[in-house]
């Protein structure tokens, strides 16, 4: 808690937003580090039947039971979408909380926290990615790379409001 | 701010429990309009109200709670009587209250306007008082000086209480030029405690030594097999005592039920029977922490218990262990236990409100308020019910006039009850009206598509009646302002199954309808079967299961192209787990081995054979929700965590059998 505040201030501070990036696939992702509770070893994933392909499972968060979803599914990302534990060591599951939920997103790597300021975020006007554009809050370049940064309220609930309507 | 933050908190928590006094005992005085005590409470509950909201310095909120003070002083005095505008003023005045506490919490101000209510209130009293002022000044002001007891208490005196015993409200005034009053009072007591006991006091017992005595007056409310005279003349022995005065109380305890219900709270140890145990108001989630802490603990000791240490302190150790967690786990699910009445409160003027406004006459009995339940059932109960109720008030009771032509008493009755049986709370709305036609029913369902001519042959009346469970099903076209709000039988249905519990329809054509709903005891613990599927392990509720048993695959019979095993004369339907999960199957079936494990799951007086990979072993496990993200998951009604730390899946068998 006592951490997110510092992040906040800082932020103010500077005028930038801090942003964990990952890499999911070829590309560079990144999510507000607000949002970003934890990064954790893949623990076991139990896979829940009768749900979409992109929920990998759920896992074991001290006690509390979280689901995990597999974030290259969930893009669209055409290529190969299993996921083999054991088969990298740096895959990650960074759990974010979000709208009171603690949801694991399931990445290949995670890279490091960056400062962008919220001008520097482009909109997407040629949708190169492939993924749906209501995913995507906008690009950004860092150094020699792109950083495609994710509206994960859309990501995440875009059935949900359906659902709860 | 932060403290004032917690005031807040209290504000809302107590003004809610004033709000809901108030409530009920209006609907109580409009029934029983010469009922003090009833005026008595509401007058405390709406002064306390003011006093609070004072403090927190909500202006709107304490004029309008003085304004109805002074009204309800009024009717106490006998300056007014009690009538149906009367209490219909009352009645807008709490909403008023309500809407500007709900406005606090939203907005943070009670700026409501409410002038047109205070100035037609205003009028009432000036109107009113003139009329009854010359006649009403006979009856003793002092009745509303006496201590009176709530309903809660007189349960607990009831429980308590011997066969001979009666109970008392008494008034010992002091001589006004007494010295030492305390001691005075402190006789009072000893006194009292020799007739019998002292249920309540103000003073009070314990700090009578050095308490103000407020008006020379010592209340008491005494239990005593003394006749009243008998207990006058004691206290008038005392010296310095200028006069006793003393009524019997009636216990407002309800029907045998209760009676039953709550007996068994009674507690065996206490030595001076009628000491009240002191209480602690407690957030709620601080209980869902504790209980999932012990959940946790419950869990690492599986872990340990897996570990298997050869050691024989190690043996000593588990059960010990095993004790206290389930004692631990007893004692917090007790504490989070709540009587459903604190819910069941809101209805009657709900009811009253609803057949006001359809003109309809209904008697509304509740049974059952002691019935206790998780705090957390109790919360989610409340949407559903009140739809159930709406329902049955708009829908099912008929019109007098309807009713009468019908052969049927021109009154209609609605029933809530609750009950335990067995590990499961049972709830029932039950309504004497039209009860639901089935046949409009189906031509619904198929008019929406939700089932097809063939599944409706295959259904009985009873398995018809159900679909009016499914989404989009209301056979009243008319959509009032009372039951049309959008919410369906199928949104009731879910919270019902949200909380793990069932719920079914009973309905027959002119005679009424029954909506029953069963609810676990305990939502968080419970014993079950771990089995193996396709080389997960899984969680099957032992409630749910009749037995388990191995079966030889020429033992299968086929009907109607479904596999079923001949069971004691039973013919029960075998499904293979994996389909049911959507499991895709890839190596042989289950059903290709010489002899598989099944368990025979049951639910709402079904039967169904689930063939397992494995059968493994009975544990309690920890039920926890797959969260919100994962919210209905068909076939899984939740996930516990394992010896291992590994996450398992609860099958929800409701849908499956």
């Amino acid at each position: 808690m006592a951490n997110n505040k510092n992040v906040e201030n800082n932020e103010s501070a500077v005028e930038k937003k801090q942003y964990l990036t990952f890499k999911v696939g070829k590309e560079i992702y990144g999510l507000r580090l607000n949002q970003a509770k934890e990064i954790i070893k893949p623990p076991k994933i139990t896979s829940v039947p009768n749900t979409e392909d992109y929920i990998l499972g759920v896992i074991n968060l001290r006690g509390q039971v979280v689901p995990v979803i597999n974030l290259k599914n969930k893009l669209g990302l055409t290529e190969d979408t299993t996921i083999d534990i054991n088969q990298d060591k740096s895959k990650k599951i960074v759990v974010i909380n979000i709208n009171g939920m603690l949801i694991g997103v399931y990445v290949d790597g995670v890279n490091e926290v960056i400062n962008i300021s919220v001008e520097d975020i482009e909109g997407v006007t040629e949708n190169r990615t492939g993924i749906r554009e209501e995913f995507i809050k906008g690009v950004s370049t860092y150094g020699d790379y792109l950083i495609i940064v994710l509206d994960l309220d859309n990501l995440l609930f875009e059935n949900k409001e359906e659902k709860g309507a | 701010m932060s403290d004032n933050n917690e005031y807040l908190e209290m504000f809302f928590a107590e003004s809610e429990e004033y709000i809901m006094v108030l409530n009920d005992n209006i609907l109580e005085l409009e029934n029983d309009p010469e009922n003090m005590d009833v005026l008595n409470a509401m007058f405390r509950a709406a002064h306390s109200l003011k006093g609070m909201a004072a403090t927190m310095r909500f202006d709107h909120l304490t004029e309008l709670t003085h304004k109805m003070e002074n009204m309800m002083d009024q009717i106490r005095n006998h300056k007014m009587g009690v009538n149906t505008e009367i209490i219909d003023l009352l009645f807008a005045g709490i909403d008023y209250v309500e809407e500007m506490v709900r406005k606090i919490k939203e907005d943070g101000d009670d700026e409501i306007d409410i002038n047109d209510y205070l100035d037609k209130l205003e009028k009432k009293i000036n109107e009113d008082t003139k009329v009854v002022e010359k006649d009403k000044e006979v009856i003793s002001k002092d009745d509303s000086n006496f201590l009176s007891i709530t309903e809660d208490d007189s349960y607990t005196i009831q429980d308590n209480k011997k066969e001979l015993d009666s109970v008392y409200t008494v008034n010992v005034k002091l001589l006004k030029e007494t010295q030492f009053k305390q001691v005075r009072a402190s006789m009072i007591f000893k006194k009292a405690s020799e007739l019998g006991y002292i249920f309540k006091s103000i003073p009070k017992k314990e700090n009578v030594e050095d308490a103000d005595i407020d008006d020379d007056l010592v209340k008491l409310i005494l239990i005593s097999n003394h006749d009243p005279e008998n207990i006058q003349e004691e206290f008038e022995k005392i010296t310095d005592i200028e006069n006793v005065e003393l009524k019997k109380l009636e216990l407002q305890v309800s029907k045998e039920k209760d009676k039953k219900k709550s007996k068994k709270k009674k507690s065996k140890s206490t030595s001076s029977k009628f000491e009240v145990s002191s209480s602690v108001r407690v957030d709620i989630g601080k209980l869902d922490k504790l209980m999932n802490m012990i959940g946790e603990l419950l869990i690492n000791k599986t872990r340990l218990e897996a570990l298997n240490i050869q050691s024989e302190g190690f043996k000593d150790v588990l059960p010990q262990l095993d004790r206290v967690t389930m004692e631990l786990h007893h004692t917090v699910m007790q504490i989070r236990m709540e009587p459903i009445g604190v819910m069941f409160n809101r209805f009657p003027r709900m009811i009253r409100d609803l057949s006001k406004s359809s003109d309809k006459d209904i008697d509304f009995v509740m049974e059952g308020k002691q019935t206790e339940l998780d705090r957390s059932i109790i919360d989610e109960l409340g949407d559903p019910l009140t739809h159930l109720l709406r329902n049955a008030v708009d829908h099912g009771i008929e019109k007098p006039e309807e009713r009468v032509k019908n052969g049927k008493d021109k009154k209609g009755t609605v029933n809530l009850r609750a009950y335990q049986k067995g590990s499961e709370i049972i709830i029932e709305v039950e309504d004497d009206g039209g009860g639901i036609n089935v046949e409009r029913v189906v031509e619904k369902a198929k008019e929406k598509e939700v089932v097809t001519q063939k599944e409706i042959e295959e259904m009985d009346r009873d398995k018809k009646l159900q679909l009016i469970f499914e989404p989009g099903l209301s056979t009243n076209e008319t959509v009032s302002n009372v039951s049309g709000r959008g919410v369906g039988m199928d949104v009731v249905k879910k919270t019902i199954e949200g909380l793990d519990g069932e719920i079914y329809i009973r309905s027959e054509e002119n005679k009424g309808t029954k909506f029953v709903i069963s609810l676990p005891l305990t939502l968080a613990i419970q014993d079950a079967l771990m089995v193996k599927i396709n080389g997960e392990i899984f969680a099957i509720p032992l409630s749910a299961i009749s037995e388990t048993l191995m079966i030889k695959s020429d033992e299968i019979k086929q009907v109607k192209g479904y596999d079923v095993i001949v069971l004691r004369d039973n013919t029960i339907p075998l499904i293979d787990s994996r389909e049911s999960l959507n499991i895709e199957i890839e190596d042989s079936s289950y059903k290709e081995k010489d002899e598989m494990p099944v368990v025979i799951v049951k639910s709402g007086g079904k039967e169904i054979g689930l063939i397992v990979e494995e059968l493994l072993y009975q544990q309690e496990i920890v039920i926890k929700s797959l969260g919100d993200y994962l919210d209905n998951v068909k076939n899984i009604s939740g996930a516990t965590i394992i010896g291992d730390g590994e996450v398992a899946l609860i099958l929800d068998v409701r849908d499956i059998a």
